[in-house]
């Protein structure tokens, strides 16, 4: 009877083991995170439960599926390893720069680009407005995304040619009326006129600035320049 | 095994973080890897390979058993100072790592039932059998508060969902194969306390594989 409720248990472990694996073939998460150390664990326990319950049943398929799995196990350690290994030496690496960069040595480069990915912050009560803004005005994909940690879901813009958006949530985010003289934002269209009488239509406010006429403020103050795409 | 080892390293390399983190659910991952741990080496006669020291050759089995007892202490030491601070912080929704909990009551209910047979120790068979029932019970309570799109989001941790029900199917098939060793008495005091408590908690197995796969 116990080893009935052995194989009871295992065949719900078995169950859990799809949607786990599912999720991870759907959205793969392929850098390392030192949680992936939380992975290894379970997908190891799988193989020791199965060899465990294939021995107390005498089921020699629940055996046969531990020994498949046990290689399974031991790649996805070393794939965690391999993870852990590069982030101690490339830490380690970027550090000795830092290092000899403090000591004065010249010309070295150490930032060799500005990345095409902007993180905003924004009030809740923006939310509806900027998902709008992105969404309905501009015609841009907008993705809500929940971070562990974050109180509220992130909005995740990707633009098709490149970049994206990310717009955290908070009450301690700034909001103007006016367009923010804080970073302004740089998207691209194929024709930056026909964009920008898109968000003037959507009732977007314009900014004047020198340089080109195209120029706008997001729903709580953000500016964004409309440039052409080549 | 090897999983283990790379496990513990990463805690012992990281002392500051455990006294940190120790009122945290992922302090009870050093009870679980210290159990787990303990019964690898106790694990003698086991179908599979880790019979370090030779255990099932024959004369070394009391030592492999010695240490597994060992390691059986320091877990329920850890289970016994750390479970209290965990449980009085906790936060919900549960994450991942709160399953932990769960993890550490199966990780020493299946290094006890393990020594209980090389010890031919029933009280042990009883401790492994209480604990494990507890640890069904926590997993109970944490999944029915788990924020289950983490499944698709999760970093890594979400993975300790499954990782709880198999450590729980592992200490299930330590004390099944122990209660059929210990023939004496044992079993049929086993087969009255466990009968009532199986069906129960069976159908409550099956309703949480339910909900698990339905997200």
């Amino acid at each position: 009877m116990l080893d009935d409720l052995a194989l009871a248990l295992w065949c719900v472990a078995m169950a859990s083991l799809i949607p786990l694996a599912i999720s991870e073939a759907i959205r793969p998460r392929l850098h390392y995170d030192l949680l992936r150390w939380a992975t290894v664990f379970p997908v190891g326990m799988y193989a020791a439960c199965s060899f465990a319950v294939g021995q107390v049943t005498g089921l020699g398929g629940i055996t046969d599926f531990a020994r498949i799995w046990t290689p399974i196990a031991l790649g996805v350690t070393l794939l965690a390893l391999v993870g852990l290994t590069r982030r101690i030496l490339l830490g380690r690496s970027h550090f000795v720069n830092g290092q000899k960069r403090g000591r004065g040595r010249q010309g070295r480069k150490i930032m060799t680009a500005l990345g095409s990915n902007a993180h905003l912050f924004a009030r809740p009560h923006r939310r509806q407005e900027l998902t709008w803004c992105f969404e309905t005005a501009l015609g841009c994909p907008v993705a809500t995304v929940e971070f562990p940690g974050m109180a509220e879901s992130m909005l995740v813009i990707r633009f098709p040619d490149g970049g994206s958006l990310s717009i955290e949530f908070t009450e301690e985010a700034p909001d103007d009326d006016q367009p923010r003289l804080g970073a302004w934002l740089e998207l691209r269209a194929e024709d930056p006129a026909a964009a920008m009488r898109a968000a003037m239509d959507a009732g977007f406010k314009e900014v004047k600035h020198p340089g080109h006429p195209y120029y706008f403020m997001a729903p709580g103050g953000q500016v964004f320049t409309i440039a052409p795409l080549h | 095994m090897a999983v283990w080892v790379v496990l513990v390293a990463r805690w012992a390399s990281s002392p500051g973080r455990a006294v940190r983190e120790a009122s945290s659910p992922p302090a009870l991952g050093s009870v679980a890897a210290a159990a787990v741990l303990g019964a690898r080496f106790s694990d003698q006669g086991a179908a599979w390979p880790g019979n370090w020291f030779g255990a099932s050759a024959g004369g070394g089995a009391g030592a492999a058993a010695c240490v597994g007892a060992a390691f059986l202490a320091l877990a329920a030491l850890g289970l016994a100072v750390l479970l209290w601070p965990v449980v009085s912080n906790w936060t919900t929704p549960t994450a991942g790592t709160s399953f932990l909990v769960s993890v550490a009551l199966q990780g020493v209910a299946a290094l006890s039932a393990t020594l209980a047979a090389s010890y031919r120790a029933s009280w042990l068979l009883y401790a492994a059998i209480i604990l494990f029932l507890a640890g069904l019970a926590a997993y109970a309570v944490i999944v029915w508060r788990f924020d289950f799109r983490s499944v698709s989001t999760g970093a890594g941790d979400q993975w300790v969902v499954g990782g709880a029900l198999a450590i729980g199917t592992l200490a299930a098939a330590k004390i099944a194969a122990t209660t059929a060793a210990l023939d004496t008495a044992v079993v049929s005091v086993v087969s009255v306390v466990a009968m009532p408590l199986v069906a129960p908690v069976k159908s409550a197995a099956y309703g949480s594989a339910c909900s698990t796969t339905w997200r």
